[in-house]
């Protein structure tokens, strides 16, 4: 009875938390697409004709833990090169030539590394 | 927030350093190793808020094998992003069958964690409990706090001293409490820990995230 009872609270529990932190990352979004709309068509435009991307992470203190940044950046087939740079927060993506990533899929990759992604770097 | 801080302080405490979830799609392997106990655990983590993961803790100080094996899910219930610093909390839910007592039984397993850092300085404290149907089995509680020698960048081969107090308290069984410094490397992916606590034991824990 005990562990029914546990196996019903965890699986309440993962579903409550489930929509918690989808609620949060889009409340997220919302907030970072507002905060950076002016800066978006600007930003896309540019990311087409560059090469590189320089974005700015939020919490990024701890190279042991920012190693999920540049596994998933390197995961992707657009991607050529990712270098972390913790003093200034900043992670710098080199695309392959031709290729690149829509800014949705970078704040996803940042997001899903577990940090905050705080916009491109003009 | 501050008192909410200040309680995960001061009734929270854990395990070791152990790194629940970790980022999206990663594997984590990590142990915590000491005379009286062993705990390794391998986790999954389906977002970088929710894993999954087995348990295996082990007694090495028994003469018989009394030892426990678990599954968890494990959750990042909140982190807060600072433009210096990062601090979480964790929870672990798990069940398993256990054996550190005298005989085999169905066992629940909590785990509460807080842990704050900046590139200088690092706190955890952490709370785990297994409980059978009649009595809780096993209660650690570890506090330990960390200093960077040097700050590096993602590269390099970071180097920490960290200052650990634990508590192992089994059922029907004088608690052990420990006072363990300890020396921290870690480079990429890989993390280990070695401490010799102030009564001679010898401790080491590892995390490695692929």
């Amino acid at each position: 009875m005990k562990t029914l009872v546990l196996i019903a609270c965890i699986f309440i529990g993962c579903s409550a938390l489930a929509d918690n932190h989808k609620q949060q990352d889009s409340k997220m979004e919302h907030k970072d697409h507002k905060k950076h709309e002016h800066k978006d068509s600007q930003a896309s435009a540019k990311k087409v004709a560059k090469d590189k991307l320089l974005i700015k992470v939020k919490g990024m203190v701890c190279a042991f833990c920012a190693q999920g940044i540049e596994k998933n950046f390197n995961a992707r087939e657009e991607v050529k090169n990712t270098e972390v740079d913790l003093d200034k927060m900043q992670v710098l993506v080199t695309f392959v030539k031709g290729k690149s990533l829509a800014e949705d899929v970078v704040k996803e990759i940042v997001t899903g590394a577990g940090f905050q992604f705080a916009g491109v770097v003009e | 927030m501050k008192f909410a801080f200040l309680f995960l302080f001061l009734f929270n405490a854990g395990l070791a350093m152990a790194h629940p979830v970790a980022f999206q799609d990663s594997v984590g392997i990590m142990g915590h190793h000491s005379p009286m106990l062993t705990h390794n655990q391998l986790n999954y983590s389906f977002k970088y808020w929710w894993a999954m993961g087995v348990h295996h803790f082990k007694r090495p100080d028994a003469l018989d094998n009394r030892h426990a094996s678990l599954a968890s899910t494990n959750f990042l219930l909140k982190r807060w992003y600072g433009d210096a610093f990062q601090a979480n909390v964790y929870a672990i839910l798990g069940g398993g069958k256990s054996e550190l007592l005298d005989e085999p039984k169905d066992v629940g397993m909590g785990m509460l964690q807080f842990d704050i850092e900046d590139r200088k300085y690092y706190f955890l404290a952490q709370y785990l409990q297994l409980t059978d149907s009649d009595d809780t089995q096993l209660e650690q509680t570890t506090v330990r706090a960390g200093l960077a020698p040097y700050v590096g960048n993602f590269d390099d081969l970071h180097t920490w001293f960290i200052l650990e107090w634990s508590e192992n308290r089994f059922l029907n069984e004088k608690p052990e409490e420990d006072l363990t410094p300890y020396l921290r490397f870690f480079y990429k992916n890989v993390l280990f820990e070695i401490g010799q606590s102030f009564d001679g034991a010898t401790r080491f824990n590892y995390i490695i995230h692929y």
